[in-house]
């Protein structure tokens, strides 16, 4: 029972949002590690100004590259501890803007199994995650659509429940709620911001609930997936017409993300993931094509297995 | 052991962590002070647009020992002895900063209506119209120029106003009311100066009256924030209705005579129309020079060209066109443009973070009161901390933004002269971190406002003069930062800004306050 997830596929969701956890409930064992890179692509031409979707000719398509390296630290057989640390560019296809570059929020995730229990013809599992995640680099928060960040520092609780067939077949229910704090500053000492004046460079930014319902087959070798996500920031406002985005944006969205991962051995080594989705619908956000390719590699570090 | 450790640093982290999410104060909280002068003279002041202090009469109050008087003593003394939470609220918020509170105001409804228009679907763009102001797009369009000449028209029209309630305060020497009955209740500093009229009152009815004629549609909010402010002068215990009612007749007539200026200054043909910039593009394209075209997609028509022939307030239209119009800009091509240019790259590829902060700091673009609005946020806590009495307080204000308001006429007489293309119009290469301003580059219209407000704040605080020259020096290199502006662009439109101030510090000398 010894499988490794390729975590870094969780980023898919930061592209648009922020630093996510691991999502999963497959733990690298006691004394092992598992590092990785994941690459990923996200890129839209129409985004949604509130509840309305527009094209800009000032940025055309506004693309996205992010290279994440992450180290997932098998604790004990049912505790993980995760960090992982993206570099992230963006881009527009038209205007004048200048693309961004840089490192954005290192995470720190710990991810515990409570629960592992035979139930009729599967299995139950139980867990949840813990993360914080920062800032590494002063990027341009105020700088949307090409801010390589949020620019708050996140606490989030992920709680997860697969129920797993012995046949391979599972569904998975994952919750998570992302606590923000305010933006420390976004470099001037006054915004305007739903219909009020605020003297400050500090910007209050609502939290984030995110959930996601997940079928999928995985065995020794494979993994294979589609989820629903669904991303709701709690308040917040609107895009003014025609402006460009501001951090306080009450962005939601929902994406269907397709997922196969491939193990080259059963017992750690090297495996892949491939990762695609597209975001169904959206508010005050990019309707996103999205992908992804992680290459990672497990190998024992300390005791015996 | 390990795992309780890490969870033992999560939940501190948690723990300080709540702390980092807290409501962010809206507005800056100012303190109530005793009037650090009471000006008795200042009805003799020169006024500004008004002829003469006298120009709108004020009647005679009514007798402190009349009984007309004494009734409304006794309203005062139950309206100002148990007030509600929300009546001390208004009362702490207004306090002795009427005036700054109106500026902020006007900063507040010059970032809610500096938004441009979204292009239609044939991408041609809508424009405001005054007559349907609540249509998209919503008039009025609030960019810089709107912006300095609301700024000047509030702060010029309530030095005048309170030029007027100065006079007939000492004219008729009704003093505050607790004077004459000394159980009411005051709430604020009881200040040293005849209460009839309220200078409050003035202020806020001036301010009222002037803003709704340049922002329509938020008459309502408007009334409301004049009466909170009224109010709060009542609740606090230190004007009588007469007071108020002399002060808010007397504010409103002279907002009226400020806005049949307005009506003639000229800023209705600011943003001229189709044939306008057809014939200045026509007109242009005839000097055969390198042109300024609008890098937005679709392309957007040139943003206020008329504006250098709006009226100026310290200089005339001839001096406009005259004295303040720069020479020309280095020819395109020459090697002199060319370092100019290859230093904007130099930004676009290299800026620091710390220039790129500055240049964030400086944008005051859409959305926000605009440059000349933050010059007026800059000078505030100056006013608030000296002491200010209302009078001296928009004194500052009126020439501040009557400077900042003549340098951006003449910004804009010498950008729409030249018509001189942006660094990104030269070289593609050039990426900005801040949207390009849809109209001619030379000279900077940033550095005109800000070295025009960095003078008159400087000739009104001097111990800070340097202060606020390095602020507009920085001001004006965040637009070269920003990759929008050339170097001389900047520099150029600081000697500008600064020159045309001197003439607003002169007619301050003048006036009688100094």
């Amino acid at each position: 029972m010894i499988r490794i997830y390729p975590f870094v596929a969780a980023l898919l969701l930061s592209v648009s949002l922020h630093s996510q956890l691991p999502t999963d409930l497959q733990f690298v064992p006691k004394g092992s590690i598992c590092a990785g890179l994941n690459y990923s692509y996200n890129a839209w031409s129409k985004y949604w100004e509130g509840e309305t979707l527009r094209e800009n000719g000032n940025v055309g398509t506004v693309s996205r590259q992010q290279v994440t390296a992450g180290v997932m630290v098998g604790v004990l057989d049912r505790f993980n501890v995760i960090v992982m640390l993206p570099y992230a560019s963006t881009k527009a296809s038209q205007g004048t803007l200048n693309g961004q570059a840089g490192l954005q929020d290192i995470s720190l995730n710990l991810k515990g199994k409570y629960l592992e229990r035979k139930a009729g013809p599967g299995k139950l599992l139980v867990g949840g995650s813990l993360g914080f995640s920062t800032p590494v680099s002063k990027y341009l928060v105020d700088f949307a659509p090409l801010n390589l960040g949020a620019g708050t520092t996140n606490l989030s609780y992920r709680q997860m429940l697969n129920y797993q067939l012995d046949k391979g077949f599972f569904t998975s229910l994952r919750a998570n709620y992302t606590y923000r704090s305010n933006i420390p500053s976004i470099h001037r000492d006054f915004y305007f911001d739903q219909n009020q004046a605020h003297y400050s460079n500090e910007v209050k930014v609502d939290d984030v609930l995110d959930w996601t319902a997940a079928l999928g087959f995985s065995n020794k070798r494979i993994l294979a997936e589609v989820s629903y996500n669904s991303v709701n920031t709690l308040g917040g406002s609107d895009i003014r017409t025609w402006e460009p985005g501001f951090p306080t944006n009450n962005m939601d969205f929902s994406t269907v993300i397709g997922r196969f991962d491939y193990y080259f051995s059963e017992s750690g080594g090297l495996n892949l993931s491939l990762a695609g989705g597209y975001t169904l619908a959206g508010r005050n956000t990019g309707q996103s094509l999205f992908g992804s390719l992680s290459v990672n590699y497990q190998f024992p570090v300390w005791g015996s297995k | 052991m390990h795992i309780r450790i890490i969870l033992l640093a999560f939940v501190c982290g948690i723990l300080s962590f709540i702390s980092c999410k807290e409501d962010v104060t809206p507005v800056p909280e100012y303190e109530s002070f005793t009037y650090s002068t009471e000006d008795a003279d200042a009805g003799t002041w020169k006024t500004i647009h008004l002829q003469s202090a006298t120009q709108v009469a004020v009647p005679a109050p009514s007798d402190p020992a009349s009984a007309e008087y004494l009734a409304e003593l006794s309203a005062l003394k139950a309206m100002s002895a148990n007030l509600t939470a929300g009546q001390q609220e208004q009362i702490g918020y207004w306090s002795t900063n009427g005036v700054v509170r109106w500026n902020e105001i006007a900063r507040e409804l010059v970032a809610k209506y500096f938004i441009f228009p979204m292009p239609n679907p044939d991408g041609t763009y809508p424009l405001p119209n005054g007559t349907k102001p609540d249509q998209y797009p919503l008039f009025p369009l609030s960019t810089p120029p709107y912006a300095v000449r609301a700024y000047a028209y509030l702060g010029a029209g309530t030095y005048d106003a309170l030029v007027a309630a100065w006079h007939y305060k000492y004219q008729y020497d009704r003093k505050a009311p607790s004077t004459y009955d000394v159980t009411i209740s005051t709430h604020l500093p009881v200040q040293n100066i005849p209460a009839y009229p309220s200078e409050d009152a003035v202020v806020a009815a001036f301010s009222r009256t002037l803003l709704t004629f340049l922002f329509p549609n938020e008459a309502a909010y408007l009334r409301q924030q004049a009466e909170a402010h009224t109010n709060s002068r009542m609740w606090a215990g230190l004007n009588v209705q007469s007071d108020i009612a002399a002060g808010d007749s007397l504010g409103r007539a002279i907002a009226d005579l400020f806005i049949v200026r307005a009506k003639g200054d000229k800023m209705g043909a600011t943003l001229g129309n189709q044939a306008v910039w057809d014939s200045i593009t026509t007109a242009q394209t005839a000097t055969g020079n390198p042109l300024w075209k609008s890098m937005e997609t679709p392309a957007r028509p040139m943003l206020a060209p008329n504006f250098g022939h709006v009226k100026p307030w310290t200089i005339t239209s001839a001096e406009v066109y005259g004295t303040y119009r720069l020479p020309p800009p280095p020819a395109v091509g020459t090697s002199e443009f060319q370092t100019a240019l290859d230093e904007v790259l130099h930004y676009s590829k290299n800026a620091s973070k710390t220039e790129q902060h500055i240049a964030f700091r400086w944008d005051d673009g859409t959305s926000t009161y605009s440059p000349p609005g933050h010059w007026n946020y800059i000078a505030s806590p100056y006013i608030h901390k000296a002491h200010l009495n209302p009078l001296r307080a928009t004194r500052i204000f009126a020439y501040l933004n009557m400077a900042m308001q003549d340098a951006s006429i003449c910004v804009w007489d010498s950008k729409y002269y030249y018509f001189y293309p942006r660094p990104t119009n030269v070289n593609p290469d050039i990426k900005t971190i801040l949207p390009i301003p849809n109209f001619p580059s030379y000279p900077s219209g940033h550095s005109g406002f800000s070295a025009a407000g960095a003078t008159v704040l400087g000739h009104f605080f001097p111990a800070d003069a340097g202060y606020f020259a390095s602020q507009a020096r920085e001001a004006a290199l965040s637009r070269l930062y920003g990759c929008i502006h050339y170097r001389f662009d900047c520099e150029d439109g600081l000697t500008l800004g600064e020159n045309v101030a001197k003439k607003a510090v002169e007619l301050a000398r003048g006036d009688g306050g100094e």
